[in-house]
């Protein structure tokens, strides 16, 4: 198959794109042509791999002692915000529920040390890989609520919504990443809170977006870039 | 106990998880450490930029996506670039590239720490194998940031050579691990 000219063009300069020292106005050019053709950002993607496992080949060394304690110490007096802790709690409840582990009870007042042995726990359940946090945007640059998507078996959504500016029903549709739209059902907000979870018909890697259709135009997305 | 996979504490992390930070830490402090003395060759410059680089993963662990590559070379790149800009920012020279290349192909060093990675053996030896006109650009582009521009400067030479011998020796190293353009 022959390159088009403007292929040709790019991989010139792909190996200075996963290097990561391409010149800005180069680059942004390269952006654009590689957005549209599979074919060269795939190359890109095998450059960029290259250059990863050139980065492993440095040998490794320990830190002179003292270096955990100073690199965490950070984490300690740095916390996320409350309600995102929360939000993170129901959700990993209901990876709990979803794994039908039977018995497992979750107290909001439970530490953050139990909260971190229980989040183990719940990836752990149902072949879990790992759990992503997406926010829901509406029309405000705060968000309205937050997206937890669980990859294992089965894969699963658990949505709070804790700052929706209409109440109302909101019917909820997942759109894949090759363009597939999936009704997943509805939530109903109320004030401006709400939750809801189901499990979903495709791996979390493929999602693209999450809708929200809410009362006339009301729509919140969520959107898996 | 189970071992957590990475992608599992970085979205501990992400969820203000100060245990899955420790593990995160434990696991991979002498990785980008050792990346980190590499680049800056100095002790506590590397220290500071390896605490730099986790509180880094650790405030951005809600941004990396899995999608995009493993954690680990997610980690090294973030260490990558702080090494870089502690360099320009202190003013030095990259160290020499020799040396550098010269760690990164001994075989003593890879036999005492050995890489992650399948091919990293191949790519040691194809790392070996390249003329240094073109196993230098590799060196001061990937490792030290430098554009073609800045190698070209360095080494000399006209900037579509320097771009060219770049090129070349990332093509070479591919064809080493047996991969072909399509």
């Amino acid at each position: 198959m022959t390159d088009r000219p403007a292929c040709a063009e790019t991989r010139q300069l792909l190996p200075e794109l996963a290097a990561g020292i391409a010149a800005p106005e180069e680059r942004a050019g390269a952006l654009r042509h590689l957005a549209g053709c599979g074919r060269c950002h795939r190359e890109l993607e095998a450059q960029t791999a290259l250059v990863d496992e050139l980065l492993q080949l440095v040998p490794e060394m320990q830190p002179p002692a003292g270096f955990e304690a100073a690199a965490l110490a950070p984490t300690r007096n740095r916390r996320r915000p409350h309600r995102l802790r929360t939000t993170v709690l129901l959700a990993a409840s209901a990876a709990l529920i979803a794994g039908a582990t039977g018995g497992a009870v979750w107290q909001q007042t439970e530490s953050d040390r139990q909260l971190a042995g229980k989040y183990r726990q719940t990836l752990a359940v149902a072949n879990g890989q790992y759990l992503r946090t997406v926010p829901v945007n509406g029309t405000s640059t705060t968000p309205s609520g937050y997206v937890f998507a669980y990859q294992g078996s089965p894969a699963w959504l658990f949505v709070t919504m804790t700052a929706v500016s209409r109440p109302g029903d909101y019917r909820i549709s997942l759109v894949s990443r090759d363009g597939r739209e999936f009704g997943l059902g509805t939530m109903t907000v109320q004030g401006d809170r709400g939750s809801w979870g189901k499990t979903i018909p495709v791996a979390v890697h493929d999602i693209l977006v999450i809708r929200f259709h809410g009362p006339p135009g009301h729509e919140l997305l969520a959107r898996f870039t | 106990m189970w071992e957590l996979s990475d992608e599992s504490l970085l979205t501990g992390m992400a969820a203000g998880d100060p245990e899955t930070a420790a593990i995160f830490v434990r696991r991979y402090q002498a990785r980008v450490y050792g990346l980190a003395f590499a680049l800056v060759g100095s002790s506590a410059i590397a220290e500071e930029v390896a605490q730099e680089a986790f509180l880094r993963a650790w405030r951005h662990a809600g941004a990396y996506d899995p999608r995009k590559g493993r954690a680990i070379t997610w980690l090294l790149t973030i260490t990558r670039n702080l090494a870089v800009d502690a360099i320009r920012l202190r003013g030095d020279r990259p160290v020499d590239p020799h040396i550098l290349l010269s760690t990164l192909t001994n075989n003593e060093q890879a036999d005492s720490a050995p890489t992650t990675f399948e091919d990293a053996e191949e790519l040691r030896e194809a790392l070996r194998a390249l003329p240094p006109e073109q196993s230098t650009p590799i060196v001061l582009s990937v490792f030290y940031g430098l554009t073609a521009g800045e190698i070209a400067d360095r080494e000399h030479i006209p900037l579509g050579t320097a771009k060219t011998r770049l090129r070349r020796g990332l093509a070479k190293l591919r064809e080493a691990l047996g991969v072909t353009n399509d």
